[in-house]
């Protein structure tokens, strides 16, 4: 909730004016009935009834109660009334705001502001809305009037930092987060706090964004003992010496971090050494075993240094103290080494070695007779899984089934042996049997939810919808479809999962709207991150806050809304390629069919129709009583913009295809995704579109991609076709076409 | 009441046993209460590591704390390991069961007892104490 700014109006009679001061303090403490009551009396009065303040904050309150039609008659009929009122303007723009119409509420806060232009609850609201609309220019310039207006107050200086840095003013923000600094030093460094740590390490990374190392270098050691998160100092340090080319230092700092934590590999990365040879790096991990035992990165980076022989003795002994131990994810370990195919081919000769002693260890009557007692018996276990999951990497699954089942006969109670025998017949495109065995998998262990959800994509990549909605049931909530629920939880690999399983089925508007809420999801996304302009700044995590703010700028490269937009795309340029016709796209205009089966077929689908009609309305009816139900629960919350339905049907036949899959791609142009399928939907839909200047940069995106994909070839056919209609277009775009079309023409696959 | 045995976090053992019911009316009436074992096994890989020792010295701690006087248990006649492994535990052959097995030949099956009276002194330490040496395995429910 947002106060509103105190009244200065003496407009009112005594009795009022005190009334109307009631009336704030009940909205503060969200009495809403009390001031709903309040404001009532005061306008009860015959010569008080158009007073706008009083009609503003009616107004405010009623749309916290939910009431959002007759809250906006309210502050809207205020404001006419009294258009001189800052108070009318700033609850307009609250009650806006309220309604994610940021823009707008902009508007009336700048008005409010040009009658009181020193009020610092309406610039901070401003402010806000700048940072969350990305008005940096506005949003640093009102950060430095509430900064000049309270110069004491050290969190204004504060904030005018982060705005001067969103805003690329380096050297400036260093300044002001300097005197921001002085104003927070305690005077007992026993006082520092972490807030004071924070401030520190703030000012820290501008100085290593601005490139001013020397200066980093000297921040940082000189407040090291104010700092609590130790760690960020001493790697930022570490940066700074490197770039300043002070290797020695950088090693002595590099060598107490691996003291702290000796996995870090780029710690063993960023070691200078006198000469370049990675013998040094060798020598180096040796030690670190002996001082390290435990750790594991000093063992593994000598696998990538060495060759040959080397290697060999390397590799063998780190094998078989993995399968000795029983560690089922050694193969991805040590995958990486698989570049190298000289690499591979040691590996498997090795474990191939230790599977022969392994196999005759246990062919042995006893094997405590032997002076292997102590070795265990399980290795000859994770010795077939190892072998299934290499086999599989060298795309031998014949080989790889065959091991996996050697492994389940020796150990039928292993989860991972069924769980990757699935993988391997997904690698062979049998989804069927792949679900299976990742459905027996889950059966050896029920309440496992990562054997779960596996099952549940499984089931999907098979198109067995129904069977994944019961598997993933039994850990979604009870008394609501897994479907809705884990859509509800932004479950992101689900949806997407489903969208595409139930458009294989044909189902596509119910893929759409799935996608719709994928869309949706991500908009909250963006959304959410007003409630995090004022609560960083209180408290002082403005390293995370920064970060956050960058995140966000580009959100939607995140994988799962690239999957969404390409799979959106490719089904709205399917519709588009259809003939719009009334009939439905039912089969019934299959030629091959006989006149018998299509009157079967005509009969089954109007049943199923009435029967998913009947089933709709029953779920409608449900879900109106839960809306209800939610408004009722959210009274002191203004009820959020009310969001168009999806409807499936609809959607599956939407008036403008292309420029609803423009609706997916276009927040993802501005950000430069090497994506080939991305380009490739982009291409078609703009090219369709008559966007030439898009499709033809994603052309050069998809070359550069992948030079001899056959898409590739087929859309430079396409675009050679443009020279002709291009000449319609603006001459600037053209100019920037032209140049591209020739780079397209002169372009040959390698 | 039911078992597993862990060896290096996998499954490999398990036991089931219940309590013996009661003999038909009629019949001479058994003196206190026996405990059946339905089923005790471990997987052959890591057979010979005293996983069945640890399975049974659970199942006759059981019988020391709920007062059974007796444990009982078939095998297959030619099960020579079983029976091996029963015998040097304690247990005798007190009886053939003709026909016990319906899927499986021979379908006969011996009736093996340990008696717990006699033991009154000698599970205080054979309870379900698990040999250090096989810290590697733990019994879980």
């Amino acid at each position: 909730m947002t106060g509103v700014a105190e009244n200065h109006n003496t407009s009112l009679p005594p009795k009022e004016a005190g009334l109307f001061k009631r009336l704030l303090k009940m909205y503060e403490q969200k009495q809403y009935k009390m001031a709903l009551k309040i404001a009532k009396q005061i306008l009860s009065n015959p010569k008080l009834a158009d007073h706008g303040e009083t009609l503003a904050m009616k107004g405010l309150t009623l749309s916290y109660m939910g009431r959002k039609e007759e809250a906006y008659e309210d502050v809207k009929r205020g404001l006419k009334s009294d258009l001189k009122s800052y108070v009318c303007w700033h609850v307009y723009g609250l009650i806006q705001r309220g309604d994610k119409k940021y823009e707008e509420a902009m508007k009336c806060y700048v008005n409010a502001l040009k009658i009181d232009k020193d009020n610092i609850q309406i610039l901070r609201d401003l402010a806000t809305l700048q940072v969350q609309l990305r008005d940096l220019e506005g949003f640093r310039d009102t950060r430095y009037r509430l900064a000049v207006l309270r110069p004491s107050q050290r969190s204004h200086w504060l904030a005018y930092a982060v705005a001067l840095h969103l805003q690329g003013e380096l050297p400036l923000a260093i300044k002001v987060m300097e005197e921001c600094r002085k104003l927070a030093h305690p005077e007992k460094r026993e006082d520092c706090d972490v807030e004071y740590g924070e401030y520190i390490l703030y000012q820290l990374e501008l100085m290593m964004e601005a490139g001013s190392f020397p200066e980093a270098i000297e921040h940082s050691l000189r407040y090291e003992s104010y700092v609590f998160d130790n760690v960020s100092l001493l790697e930022n340090r570490v940066k700074a010496y490197l770039a300043s080319g002070k290797k020695k230092e950088a090693n002595e700092i590099l060598f107490t971090l691996l003291d702290r934590n000796a996995e870090n590999w780029k710690y063993y990365q960023d070691l200078s050494f006198p000469t370049d040879s990675a013998e040094n790096l060798l020598e180096f991990c040796k030690e670190m075993q002996k001082s390290k035992p435990s750790a594991r990165t000093p063992k593994k980076i000598p696998l990538t240094l060495t060759q040959g022989d080397e290697f060999r003795i390397l590799v063998r002994s780190y094998l078989t103290q993995g399968l000795q131990k029983g560690l089922p994810a050694l193969f991805n370990d040590i995958k990486l080494l698989y570049k190298e195919p000289s690499k591979a081919s040691i590996i498997e000769e090795e474990v191939f070695k230790i599977l022969d002693m392994e196999k005759s260890r246990s062919s042995q009557v006893s094997p405590q007779t032997s002076s292997d007692e102590d070795l265990p018996a399980s290795t000859l276990l994770w010795t077939y899984y190892f072998l299934a999951q290499h086999s599989d990497q060298k795309r031998d699954y014949i080989k790889a089934l065959e091991y996996v089942d050697l492994a389940i006969e020796h150990t039928p109670t292993l989860v991972e042996s069924y769980s990757f025998k699935a993988k391997i017949y997904k690698h062979m495109n049998r989804l069927v049997e792949a679900a299976d065995c990742m459905d027996e998998a889950q059966s050896l262990d029920t309440s496992d939810r990562f054997i779960n959800y596996k099952t549940g994509k499984y089931l999907l990549r098979a198109n067995l919808v129904d069977r994944a909605e019961t598997i993933l049931a039994k850990f979604t909530r009870e008394g609501m479809k897994a479907s809705e629920n884990l859509c509800d939880m932004q479950c992101f690999w689900y949806m997407i999962e489903s969208a595409r399983a139930l458009n294989r089925l044909g189902k596509v508007g119910e893929a759409l709207k799935i996608l719709h809420v994928i869309d949706r999801h991500f908009m909250d996304i963006v959304d959410d991150q007003l409630d995090f302009h004022a609560y960083c700044l209180r408290k002082s995590t403005i390293r995370s806050y920064v970060a956050l703010i960058r995140l966000e700028d580009s959100v939607r490269q995140h994988k799962f809304y690239v999957n969404a937009a390409v799979l959106a795309a490719e089904i709205y340029l399917q519709l588009s390629e259809k003939q719009p016709t009334d009939s439905d796209d039912d089969g019934i205009n299959d030629p091959s069919m006989s006149a018998a089966d299509k009157k079967k077929l005509k009969n089954k689908q109007r049943k199923a129709k009435k029967k998913a009609d009947s089933e709709r309305i029953q779920q409608e009816a449900a879900e109106k009583a839960k809306a209800h139900t939610k408004v009722k629960k959210d009274d002191d919350e203004p009820a959020a913009a009310q969001k168009e339905d999806l409807v499936p049907e609809k959607l599956a036949k939407p008036e403008d295809p292309l420029e609803q899959a423009c609706h997916f791609l276009r927040p993802l142009l501005v950000l430069d995704i090497p994506h080939f399928d991305l380009h490739r939907v982009i291409f078609d839909v703009y090219q369709r579109k008559g966007k030439y200047a898009i499709a033809v940069r994603s052309l050069l995106r998809m070359m550069s991609l992948q030079p001899n994909h056959p898409k590739v070839a087929e859309c430079r056919t396409v675009c050679l076709d443009f020279e002709n209609t291009v000449n319609g277009v603006p001459s600037a775009i053209q100019e920037v076409t032209q140049e591209a079309l020739l780079a397209i023409k002169q372009f040959v696959p390698v | 009441m039911a078992k597993l045995a862990y060896y290096n976090d996998l499954a490999v053992g398990a036991v089931c046993c219940r309590q013996e019911t009661p003999a038909p009316p009629g019949t001479l009436p058994v003196e206190g209460r026996r405990l059946y074992i339905m089923t005790l096994g471990c997987l052959a890989p890591y057979r010979r590591h005293k996983i069945g020792t640890l399975l049974l010295d659970h199942v006759l701690a059981i019988c020391q704390k709920d007062g059974y006087t007796a444990v009982v248990l078939h095998v297959q006649v030619n099960n020579e390991a079983a029976l091996a492994f029963y015998k040097a535990h304690g247990f005798e052959i007190i009886d053939r069961t003709e026909q016990y097995y319906k899927r499986i030949e021979p379908a006969d099956a011996f009736l093996l007892e340990k008696k717990m009276a006699a033991l009154a002194t000698a599970t205080a330490d054979g309870g379900s104490v698990v040999d250090e040496k096989l810290s590697k395995m733990k019994v879980s429910g």
